[in-house]
Parts: structure tokens; C-alpha cells; sequence
């Protein structure tokens, strides 16, 4: 196990690295430079040159990297134009409502899918199989936006029973909070619905097709000989097995769910890191927008580690390896 | 006649069904196991036997598999119409099962004792505790060094011929009437065979269990069983004690087998000497499934199966060859 | 499989009765899955359709009318006119153009590197393979759609910029497809049987391993098209992609995201919405039969 450890995360060193490297050549090659934006079209050339000494722009590349990774780790990404504020500010501000987003549509994603998923193995050519495939073939088919729109337009344009965007109600500022989680929950419901469905449905591809293949096994069958249960057999015996290469694809899917999330925020306009990339890019705020990326690359890397101890955990033959 | 059989298993059918056709994998199987005998199940790769056995313990996935017909008594019921209920009662606790894929046959994620007390526990309504003191003893008496911390590790850790003692050990943990073991060493090395088919013989003793003992590999059937089962093709074709078997097989494809054996005592040939191939169980030729090989083929053969019929009382064939004789005979 | 089989599948290569054999069964596998084949024949009346309605259509998609503004769906306008009075039937057909044909191009772009760096890093293992795996864990680890919206505005928005980008950043599933299989492959008895026979190096690369691997890169490729499909259109969704005038299948929902128009008209956004779920999912759909058809073992 500690091997193991030690292993994945000196692999993680040079990932990370990369990450940074490839995003600072971004930020060079953005129109102007990183400075760019700061830079006044009236400014003389003396003051730009002045500019560009004071924030080492004429350095060499090598030290120009360091000097901004040495940033880069002590949270410093640089000012956000825009909002005249520092990046890692600006994105605190905002990473709470997509995560809380991302998160509780990746429970609700799992909680659905995977129970699902079971059954329909277990149950595979039934009914309810083919539904579960039918659900879940249309779930990883449907863009969300497009699901979202529907959504909006059946169950906040048609039926006024949902906000149709924001994740707060602007006169409940000063109400109690637990009337305040409420509302926010009442926000959340069509955004969690869309993002949600999309997780569940591609955790029920997973969690069946691993189901399929564990059921089959040879210990599946010792353990039907032994005289246990049906249920046992399925939930203990063959899912502790299946869930193994569902963790993998657990720490694999982060990096959909947070586009997802982004998507989601971006149609039900709630204020989240994806409606900020948007605006950024459209604004040109490098420094924010690589900010974004740097962070989500760094959430990203970190959640696979998480699924590798998982990983680990669930799976002796790692840990005692 | 020998004492009342435990096991009666009568005209058991069991076939699969897919798209290239109907296997009639089992097909119209019919046997006894007596009590503290070891019966050996003999026949080519293919044909029937692991089918037969986990027909026995209603293990057959369904679909593809179904059970066609016949009965298979055991304490005084017909498994094939039991109640779920019954048939958990039975399964790994009076009647149990060793597999072929020692390397597969345990759970990757489990420890070795919880595997094996979790047997003990629901059939023997024992603590958990009580149940994992149970599962090292039965590790030490199959022969594993150091049992304790054998008990802790993981299926993983250990070689082919110590999963294969730990299967053993959850096989009999529950003292069953019954053990089923099919191909238990085909997967070991020779000298670990030896061992394995040594410690299943001694065990048997002191357990007083019966045996049925799936195997391709007469040699191993020679020592372990009393009665031995020929299977061709889904059906039984021959059945005698051991010796008789040996001394003077009488099916023709029994003959095949046993000359098909360069020497009684070499262990683990493959029966695949006698002259043209298993057929596809789901395009079986007519009559008997066997004439397209068999030297003695008449024109009967061609046309009617032969049913398997008693020839003495320890003794059944079925072959035409054999009937045809006493037919002669009578007219 | 004797070790003479062995030697002559290794002389006679891809064009072995064996491997022939292989891709017919696929396809007899493939025919039998009915889901699939009407999924096969509905994608291609799309696509032809995506060639066929704007040079058949008495209207261009740039043409405006603004008599005709906002009409719905009629008899001279199958799926109604938009704010500006151009025809949405055509426009619907003319992105569908647009965004299929970018979808096509950033697989087959993407199916190129990932089988290259694929290949070289199963084959060579060692150092080389830790080089590419851990190149494309970098690619992995990126926030997909942000960093395509971030390069897609530094180097401008045009259809080549897109392409390269959104193959840049999805070759590693498939450069990881090929090396597993490589390496699987590579334990093989007859790629022995190949060095015995000293065939070179790149020459037993590319003739000897790359036809097996190729059934999985067109599963994968399958399921990647739906994939991307998506992805392009959410791109142009938000505005990142190919932009206005130009219609695609996500600038036309993007239509909705005006309150007006979503209470309204839904005609301007719904029949691409359609396009696109229908498209995805035929292609989800061949894409899993020909997965069961390649690995009979994964199925069902
Ligand atoms: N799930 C299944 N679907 C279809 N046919 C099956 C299935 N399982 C077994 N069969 C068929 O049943 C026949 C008998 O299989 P069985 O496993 O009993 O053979 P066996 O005598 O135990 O052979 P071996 O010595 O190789 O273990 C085989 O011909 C096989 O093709
Ligand atoms: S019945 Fe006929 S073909 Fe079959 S084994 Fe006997 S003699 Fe041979
Ligand atoms: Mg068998």
C-alpha cells in the first residue's frame, strides 16, 4: 500500500508540472501576453517597456515559469481584470456553488445508477433490464443543454413551478436560513436533474456491464454453492467485486462531471465557475481564465489520487502488493 | 444389492438453448451414489459431466440452461421440485462442491477464514466468532501450515494447490453427505495432485462422506473410486464397479479410453486418442452418438439410441453391441 | 494453435483466411443486433440529408425575409423561419453539415496520434511508454470544456483551430486502447514466432499487431463520434465554437437561451436539439453492437 502511495503520486510530480507548463505557454501565447491586458493603447513605448520590466516580461523563459509556478503555489495566479480583484479571490467566490452542484449530482448519479445498474445485470434480458438500458442509452445521449432547455421550458416557462435562473431568491436575502436552504434546494432541483440523470445514467452502463462480468466469475458460483442467499451472493460477494473498476471509472469521470457542472451553470445561469470561464474568455481575462484551469486541473489530479486509495482500499491485492 | 443409495439421480435432462441450436448437455442421466462410496465420472471434454453435477446442485444459470425433466432424490426429496429454501439448506451443507480453477474459485476480496465461516455460519447458525475458530481448525486439517495466519490472508497470496486445500476445507466444513468434486486437480501440478487426491481420500475416511469425482484422467479414477461413470456426448454410456471396469471394459468407447492410455499410471493425459472428434452436442449424429467412431457400428447404431440397461447387477451399458447378443439370444 | 499456423499467420499478415474470417463475423454479428441496423439506416438518411436539403433547398441559409419573420412550421417552411426570416429547415441541415463534418474530422485527427503514440508506447515500453502515458494523464487531467473555450479564444474560432484542439486534447483514451491491447497482444505466441523469423521492428508494428487492434479504435472511434458530436455542440452552444452567421446544431439551440424565445418560438432550438440526440444516439448505438460484435465476451 505504501508503495503503491509513493508510486502514484511520484507519477502525479511530472503530470502536475506538465499541467503547469502547458497552461503558462497558454498564457504567453495569449494575445498580448500575460501583461497585455494591462498594458494602455495611449502609454508610450518607454512606459510599456517599463511595464513589461516590472513584471519580468523580458526574462528568460525558464525563470519567467518559475517565478510564476513559485506564485502559482502560494495561490498567486495574478489579478483578474475584470474584477480588480485576485484570481484565487475571484475564484473562491464561485468554485462553491459548482461543487455543490457537481457533488450532489454525483450522489445523486451514483445512487441512482448503481443500484439500478445491479439489478439490471442480475435481472439481465427482463423488462426491467431493457428499460435500464433504454434510460441509459438516452441519458449519455442527450446533450444537456438541450435537456436543460426542455426542462426549463416545461417545468419554469410552462409550469411556473421552478425559478428559471439563479441559484438564490433575491428577496429572501434577509430571511432565515433554513428558508434560504430551501429556496436554494428549490433552485437547484431542474440543474441537479439534468446533471444528475446524465451521471446516473452512465453509472448504469458501468455498474452493469461490470455486474455482467463479475456474475460470471468462478467465485460467484463457489459462493451460490456454499448455500448463500441470492442477495448476498449479488451485493456482497459479486458487487464488492464489480465496484472495483467502477471506482476507477469513478476518478476517470471528474473531469466530465465538472464539464457537465460547467454546462449545467451556464443554462440555468447560475453563478458558478462555468459562468465566470465564459465570461472570462469573452473578456479576454487570461489570467483568470488559466487561474480556472490551473485550479480544476489540480481538483482533477487530486480526486484521481482519492480514486486510486479507493482503488486500494477495495482491492486487496493492491494494498498488499 | 448394496445398502438403499443417498443420492438418486433419474433421467436428468438439462439443456442449454441458443441461437446455434439446442445442447442437450445432460440428457436423460440416470445414477445412484451410495453411501461412503466414491463414485468417478469419466468421459471426454465436454460431455456432460460438470453439467450433470451442478444440475445436481441446481446451479445451472437459467436462461440458457433449463431442466427438462427427471428427478434427483436426496434425503427423501426431489431436488429438482424443491423450495428454494430447501435447496439453501442442501447446498454447502449437505451436499457440497469443489471446482476445477483453483485460482478462480475463491473471492479476490475476501480473507480466507471469512470465506470459509461464512459457510458454517448460516448453515450451522453459529456465531461469528465461533465460526472463524471452526474455519482455522479445518485449514489445519487440510493440511495447511501455520492455519492462523493462513486464515488471514487473501485468496491472492496463496498457490494453486493451498486454494484448492481451502476450498476443501469449505467443502467439508460443514460435514456434508456429499462431495462433489469436479476436476479438482487438473489445474495442479503432478506432485500436488498427489497430495490433494491423498488428503481427499483421508478426509473422506474420517468424514464418512461420498464422493462423485469428475475426472478426465483414468489413472486418478483407478484410485479414487469405487464405482466408475462413463459419459459420452450428454448421456451415460457405461457404469461398473472399478475393477470390472478396468479388468474388462465393455462399451466401446470405454475401450477406446482405456487403450487411448499409454500406461494406467501416468496421470493427467488429456482423453483425446481415440479416432475422430467429440461431436458438436448440438448437432448430434442419429441413433447412437458415438458410431460415427465406434469400430463395432452396425446398422442399428445409425438409426436407434441405445438405452442404458442393466447387465449384471453392478452393471450398466449402453450399447447395441451388448443388446444385440441377448436379443439374439432370445429369439 | 500449432507453431506452424503461427509462423504462416505471421507471413501471410492481415490478409490471412483467419482475419478475414474475423472482420465477417463482426459484421454477421453486427447485422444480427436489428437496434443497430435501423440505427445504421436512420443515420444515414441524416447524413444525407445534411448533403442533399441545402442544394436542394429553394432557400439558402443566409437568405432573410423579414416579411417571413418567426413564422412557424408550414408547408413553404417545414421548421418555420427565425427572428430574420431565413429558413430553419435548410439551416438545420446546413449545420448538421457543419457539425458532423468536424466531429468526423477530429475523430479520424484524434484516432491518428492516439494509434501512433498508442503504438509506440505499448511497443516500446520502458521509458518511452512512461513519456506518452504520462503525457496523456496531463490531457486527461485538464477541465475539457474550459480549456477548449481558452484555446479556442487565444488562437481565434475558425473550424481548423476547433479541430486540432479537440483532438489534441482526446487522443489519450485511444492511444491507451491501443497500448492495452499491444500489450496483451504482444504476450502472444506468434509475435515469437515473428522474431524467430527476424521481421524488423516497425514492419511487425504496424503489419502484424495494428489489424487486431484496429477492431478496437472503430468501437472506440464509434462511440467517440457521439462523443465529440457532443462536445462541438456544446462548444458552439456557448458561443466557442463556429459562430454566427455560420449555423451549427449548438448555435441554433443557443436561440433559446433569449427568455423571449424560449417561451415562444420553440421551433428556433427544439429541431436541432432533436438532430443532435437522435444523431449521438445512433451513434452510441452502433458503437455498443460493435463492441459486442468485437468482444463477444463484453456482451450483455
Ligand atoms: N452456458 C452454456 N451455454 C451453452 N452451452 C453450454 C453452457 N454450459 C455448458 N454448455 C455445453 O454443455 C456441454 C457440457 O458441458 P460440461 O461443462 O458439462 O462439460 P464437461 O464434461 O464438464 O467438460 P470438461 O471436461 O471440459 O469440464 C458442453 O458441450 C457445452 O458446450
Ligand atoms: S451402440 Fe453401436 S455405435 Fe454405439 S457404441 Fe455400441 S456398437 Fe458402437
Ligand atoms: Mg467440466
Amino acid at each position: 500500500m505504501r508503495t503503491y502511495i509513493i508510486r502514484r503520486l511520484a507519477q502525479m510530480v511530472p503530470v502536475f508540472l506538465g499541467i503547469m507548463l502547458i497552461l503558462f505557454l497558454l498564457l504567453q501565447l495569449a494575445p498580448g501576453g500575460p501583461t497585455g491586458m494591462l498594458m494602455d493603447p495611449r502609454m508610450s513605448a518607454e512606459q510599456k517597456q517599463e511595464l513589461a520590466e516590472k513584471y519580468g516580461e523580458n526574462k528568460p523563459f525558464y525563470e519567467k515559469f518559475i517565478s510564476w509556478m513559485a506564485d502559482a503555489a502560494k495561490g498567486n495566479f495574478g489579478n483578474s481584470i475584470t474584477h480588480k480583484k485576485p484570481v484565487v479571490e475571484v475564484i473562491k467566490d464561485f468554485i462553491g456553488n459548482t461543487f455543490l452542484l457537481a457533488i450532489v449530482s454525483l450522489l445523486v448519479g451514483l445512487f441512482i445508477g448503481v443500484p439500478i445498474g445491479i439489478v439490471s445485470a442480475t435481472k439481465q434480458y427482463s423488462a426491467v433490464d431493457y428499460g435500464t438500458t433504454i434510460f441509459s442509452l438516452i441519458g449519455v445521449s442527450l446533450p444537456a443543454f438541450f435537456f436543460g432547455l426542455l426542462l426549463l421550458k416545461i417545468f419554469a416557462v410552462e409550469l411556473p413551478w421552478f425559478p428559471i435562473f439563479g441559484l438564490t431568491n433575491p428577496l429572501l436575502r434577509k430571511a432565515d436560513w433554513i428558508v434560504r436552504a430551501i429556496d436554494k434546494a428549490h433552485h437547484l432541483v431542474l440543474p441537479v436533474t439534468v446533471l444528475g440523470l446524465t451521471q446516473a445514467a452512465s453509472f448504469m452502463r458501468y455498474t452493469r456491464s461490470s455486474m455482467l462480468e463479475v456474475i460470471r466469475q468462478d467465485y460467484v458460483r463457489t459462493a451460490r454453492a456454499k448455500g448463500l442467499r441470492d442477495k448476498v451472493v449479488i451485493y456482497k460477494h459479486a458487487f464488492r467485486n464489480a465496484m472495483i473498476p467502477i471506482i476507477t471509472l469513478l476518478g476517470f469521470s471528474i473531469p466530465g462531471l465538472i464539464s457537465g457542472a460547467l454546462m449545467t451553470e451556464t443554462i440555468f445561469s447560475l453563478p458558478g465557475l462555468g459562468k465566470i470561464s465564459v465570461e472570462a474568455v469573452g473578456q479576454r481575462n487570461y489570467p483568470l481564465i488559466l487561474g480556472i484551469n490551473a485550479m480544476l486541473s489540480i481538483v482533477t489530479l487530486l480526486s484521481a489520487l482519492i480514486a486510486d486509495l479507493l482503488y486500494a482500499t477495495a482491492d486487496p491485492r493492491i494494498r498488499y502488493d | 444389492m448394496k445398502e438403499k443409495p443417498i443420492l438418486e439421480v433419474k433421467n436428468l435432462k438439462t439443456y442449454f438453448y441458443s441461437d446455434s441450436g439446442t445442447v442437450k448437455a445432460a440428457d436423460d442421466v440416470s445414477f445412484e451414489v451410495y453411501p461412503e462410496e466414491t463414485l468417478g465420472i469419466v468421459g471426454e471434454s465436454g460431455c456432460g459431466k460438470s453439467i450433470t453435477c451442478m444440475s445436481i446442485m441446481q446451479l445451472i444459470e437459467t436462461p440458457p440452461g433449463k431442466y427438462e425433466g427427471g428427478e434427483i432424490i436426496f434425503d427423501g426429496i426431489d431436488i429438482m421440485k424443491a423450495s428454494k429454501k430447501q435447496i439453501m439448506e442442501i447446498r454447502g451443507n449437505k451436499i457440497s462442491m469443489i471446482f476445477q480453477e483453483p485460482m478462480t474459485s475463491l473471492n479476490p476480496v475476501f480473507r480466507v477464514a471469512d470465506q470459509i465461516a461464512e459457510a458454517i455460519m448460516i448453515h450451522q447458525k453459529i456465531s461469528k466468532k465461533e465460526a472463524r475458530e471452526e474455519a482455522v481448525l479445518m485449514l489445519g486439517k487440510v493440511g495447511i501450515p501455520n492455519p492462523e495466519r493462513v486464515a488471514k490472508d487473501y485468496p491472492f497470496s496463496l498457490s494453486g494447490g493451498m486454494r484448492q486445500r481451502v476450498m476443501i476445507a469449505m467443502a467439508l466444513a460443514c460435514k456434508p453427505k456429499i462431495l462433489i468434486a469436479d476436476e479438482p486437480t487438473t489445474a495442479l501440478d503432478v506432485t500436488i495432485q498427489a497430495q490433494v487426491l491423498q488428503l481427499m481420500n483421508d478426509l473422506k475416511k474420517d468424514y464418512k462422506t461420498s464422493v462423485i469425482f469428475i475426472t478426465h484422467d483414468l489413472g486418478v479414477i483407478a484410485e479414487m473410486s469405487d464405482r466408475v461413470m462413463v459419459m459420452y456426448a450428454g448421456k451415460v454410456v457405461e457404469l461398473a464397479d472399478v475393477e470390472e471396469l478396468f479388468t474388462e471394459p465393455m462399451h466401446p468407447y470405454t475401450i477406446g479410453l482405456m487403450k487411448s492410455k499409454p500406461d494406467m499410471k501416468t496421470t493427467g493425459d488429456r482423453l483425446t486418442v481415440i479416432q475422430g472428434n467429440v461431436p458438436n452436442l448440438n448437432q448430434l449424429p442419429t441413433g447412437c452418438a458415438f458410431h460415427p467412431r465406434c469400430p463395432y457400428a452396425m446398422d442399428i447404431c445409425r438409426e436407434k439410441a441405445p438405452d442404458l440397461r442393466d447387465l449384471s447387477s453392478s452393471r450398466k451399458i449402453a450399447c447395441w453391441k451388448e443388446f444385440q447378443e441377448e436379443g439374439m439370444k432370445n429369439e | 494453435m500449432t507453431s506452424n499456423t503461427t509462423v504462416s499467420k505471421c507471413l501471410t499478415g492481415r490478409k490471412d483466411k483467419q482475419v478475414e474470417s474475423f472482420w465477417s463475423s463482426i459484421f454477421k454479428q453486427f447485422r444480427k443486433n436489428k437496434l443497430a441496423v435501423v440505427s445504421f439506416y436512420v443515420l444515414l438518411v441524416i447524413i444525407l440529408a445534411c448533403i442533399f436539403v441545402p442544394i436542394f433547398s429553394p432557400y439558402t441559409m443566409e437568405q432573410t425575409n423579414m416579411q417571413e419573420k418567426s413564422l412557424p412550421p408550414s408547408a413553404a417552411h417545414w421548421f418555420g423561419t427565425d427572428d430574420i426570416g431565413r429558413d430553419l429547415f435548410t439551416r438545420l441541415f446546413v449545420g448538421g453539415r457543419i457539425s458532423l463534418g468536424i466531429s468526423l474530422a477530429v475523430v479520424a485527427l484524434e484516432c491518428v496520434i492516439g494509434i501512433l503514440l498508442g503504438t509506440l508506447a505499448g511497443y516500446y515500453g520502458g521509458f518511452v511508454d512512461g513519456l506518452i502515458m504520462r503525457i496523456a494523464d496531463i490531457f486527461l487531467c485538464f477541465p475539457f470544456l474550459i480549456i477548449c473555450i481558452t484555446i479556442v479564444s487565444i488562437f481565434s474560432s475558425g473550424p481548423v483551430t476547433l479541430i486540432v484542439t479537440l483532438a489534441v486534447l482526446s487522443w489519450p483514451s485511444i492511444a491507451r486502447i491501443v497500448r492495452a491491447q499491444i500489450l496483451s497482444l504482444r504476450e502472444l505466441e506468434y509475435m515469437e514466432a515473428c522474431e524467430a523469423l527476424g521481421i524488423s521492428d516497425s514492419r511487425r508494428m504496424f503489419r502484424h499487431l495494428l489489424p487486431n487492434v484496429m477492431a478496437y479504435v472503430i468501437v472506440y472511434a464509434t462511440l467517440g463520434i457521439a462523443g465529440t458530436i457532443l462536445t462541438e455542440t456544446s462548444l458552439s452552444f456557448l458561443g466557442m465554437g463556429i459562430r454566427f452567421p455560420i449555423p451549427t446544431w449548438g448555435n441554433l439551440i443557443q436561440a433559446a437561451r433569449n427568455p423571449a424565445v424560449l417561451d415562444k418560438y420553440w421551433w428556433y432550438w427544439v429541431p436541432s436539439g432533436v438532430a443532435i440526440f437522435l444523431t449521438v444516439m445512433c451513434w452510441n448505438i452502433i458503437g455498443d453492437a460493435l463492441r459486442d460484435a468485437v468482444d463477444p465476451k463484453m456482451k450483455r
